[in-house]
């Protein structure tokens, strides 16, 4: 069954400078209990399209297409009727823990808020069952623990705390918008497992962003690669790094250090910077950064196309970018 | 200091030295007794009773009109950050509106127009605290509406008026709180001087403003007249002050940590 699909997502946001396209037409969809990374640099715009989702763009925005979940279009929905759906059927979790809990109410509190606002439930039976999420995401003495105020928890455990409010209600999609990010790496794999093993026990569908192909590629079943607010590459992760085609996608592969690596040999990088999102370069937004690139990129924007069963890529020079390998091309 | 101010007010409550409005000619221009502590005025009236009734009456004019400007301006505040756009600009360009003129001026062009008495100066100095409190609340709201802990709550299905409540106002009430302390001693000062125009408090209840415009027209036949309201005003405003102070030092975590 189809739980999320999205077609033709355009987010525009008004700057000072100018009208910023954050993401530009978008599709995909996501399978009840299927698991999609959405990975590119920053400014990409995987946080805009997450925040789409959720319908928590800032006001001056506009968000063009159809975002489908449970075949209900969330773009007619009324404020209303989306905080009815947040924190109760969608759930996000946050880059920043330890900013992300409010300073002045105790962890307790903070659970129990979306038991005690979606599921009407009795103090009592929401201390209890804010005790028992505690105590799933790995908290220890979570009855303890109710009292304390978020500044006496460490990180990581901030983080499992907003993963236990992410969960409270039971919803079928968590999108989890860089939730490593800010936590040393052993605590990253910790989180990232307790995400995986939650996800799967709840059968909910999952949306992690990351600018980390690692992160992505260990705990999604679906990649897709953003570049300059559009997909430019997506595919099963089984095989994605087989197939692995655009320049870009290439390079982000490339730029990641590898076990064994020489202290000598330099991290390879993709020379240039993300495009300017108020003035977009005409034709693909790779143009200027691409090995590849000819006048045709320039000029017309190159589809998506279908490479083999489910893995797309949106490039001018298929063949070429295919046959080369990652070094080569950013030799 | 405070709570000396506020033992005088409720002390005078049921007691004073002597009789705040009783006039005794005879007895007029008295210097410091044991029945008359800091003398009598021009009227024979006891010097320190006045002050401390007075003290009522600064009190409850700077309670009242802090309450109003409180209540009006923190709700205005928090809406203008709840909804922005159109609301937002309206309330604020409205307080800027009357920011622009200075407090006690607008103070007696309120009093002018309702005319003069301790109602209306209450009014008055509460209408001029409105903009005060809209504005810092405002700005502060506005922080916090910024910080990821509210996206979060967003995210977990909140409405506007839920967040502002449960996340908003618990953490701006601090700011708010010191701001209320310090536009208190303010209050005190601008029913003093209101009262000194005569357009505040009017006789026979004592007020130290009018105490102070009394004693004026006789500072050199007593100059101590003057000086003892002079003193109340002083001490209540510096008091207030260092209330403001020690408050926010207790209510700031980030202040009270750096030491």
């Amino acid at each position: 069954m189809t739980l999320l699909n999205v077609t033709d997502l355009s987010v525009t946001l008004s700057t000072a400078d100018g009208a910023a396209r954050a993401v530009r037409d978008l599709n995909f969809s996501l399978e009840k209990g299927q698991t999609l990374g959405i990975v590119g640099e920053s400014g990409c715009g995987k946080s805009m399209t997450a925040l789409a989702l959720m319908g928590l763009l800032p006001e001056k925005s506009k968000t063009d297409g159809t975002i489908k979940f449970n075949n209900e279009d969330l773009l007619q929905k009324s404020e209303a009727e989306m905080c009815n759906l947040r924190g109760n059927r969608m759930a996000m979790i946050f880059q920043e823990p330890m900013t992300s809990l409010n300073p002045v109410h105790t962890v307790g509190r903070q659970v129990m808020e979306p038991l005690r606002l979606h599921k009407n439930m009795s103090k009592a039976d929401a201390v209890a069952e804010a005790i028992k999420l505690l105590d799933r995401v790995g908290i220890p003495n979570a009855s303890e623990r109710l009292g304390n105020y978020p500044h006496q928890l460490s990180g990581g455990q901030r983080q499992r705390v907003m993963i236990a409010l992410a969960l409270s209600c039971a919803p079928d999609i968590l999108i989890a918008d860089e939730p490593t990010t800010a936590l040393d790496v052993t605590i990253q794999d910790q989180i990232l497992e307790l995400i995986q093993s939650l996800v799967r026990e709840e059968g909910m569908s999952l949306i992690l962003i990351s600018h980390d192909l690692g992160v992505i590629s260990e705990n999604t079943e679906r990649i897709m690669v953003m570049y300059g607010g559009a997909a430019v590459e997506t595919g099963p992760t089984e095989t994605f790094f087989d197939a692995l085609t655009h320049p870009y996608s290439q390079g982000l592969f490339a730029a990641m250090p590898k076990l064994g690596m020489g202290r000598t040999s330099r991290l390879m990088t993709i020379p240039g910077v993300v495009p300017d999102l108020i003035n977009l370069p005409t034709g693909c937004t790779f143009t200027d950064r691409c090995p590849l690139a000819t006048a045709e990129c320039a000029k017309t924007t190159p589809p998506l196309r279908q490479l083999t069963a489910g893995h797309q890529v949106a490039c001018h020079h298929l063949e070429e970018a295919r046959e080369k390998r990652p070094e080569e091309l950013f030799a | 200091m405070t709570g000396f101010l506020l033992v005088c007010a409720a002390v005078s409550l049921f007691w004073t030295p002597g009789s705040a409005y009783d006039i005794s000619i005879a007895n007029r221009f008295l210097p410091s007794s044991g029945t008359h502590w800091l003398g009598t005025d021009q009227f024979g009236r006891d010097i320190i009773s006045m002050l401390m009734t007075g003290t009522q009456n600064s009190i409850a004019v700077a309670v009242v009109a802090v309450s109003i400007g409180l209540v009006a301006g923190v709700n205005l505040g928090l809406l203008a950050a709840a909804k922005r756009g159109w609301t937002e600009e309206i309330i604020m360009r409205l307080s800027d509106f009357s920011f622009a003129f200075p407090a006690i001026l607008s103070a007696i062009m309120i009093t002018a127009i309702l005319g003069p008495g301790g109602v209306n100066s209450i009014l008055a100095i509460g209408l001029y605290n409105i903009p005060v409190f809209a504005r810092l609340t405002r700005g502060t709201a506005n922080a916090i509406w910024a910080r990821e802990f509210v996206m979060a709550s967003r995210a977990a299905g909140k409405g506007r008026f839920r967040i502002t409540f449960e996340h908003i106002l618990p953490n701006i009430l601090s700011i708010i709180i010191v701001q209320a302390t310090i536009l208190f001693a303010i209050a005190i000062l601008a029913e003093a001087a209101l009262s000194y125009l005569g357009l505040g408090t009017q006789p026979p209840h004592p007020s130290w403003g009018r105490m102070l415009n009394e004693a004026q027209a006789l500072m050199f036949l007593d100059p101590m007249q003057a000086i003892y309201p002079g003193l109340a005003i002083a001490t209540a405003v510096f008091g207030l002050n260092l209330l403001g102070d020690g408050l926010r030092d207790v209510l700031d975590p980030r202040l009270s940590r750096k030491r």
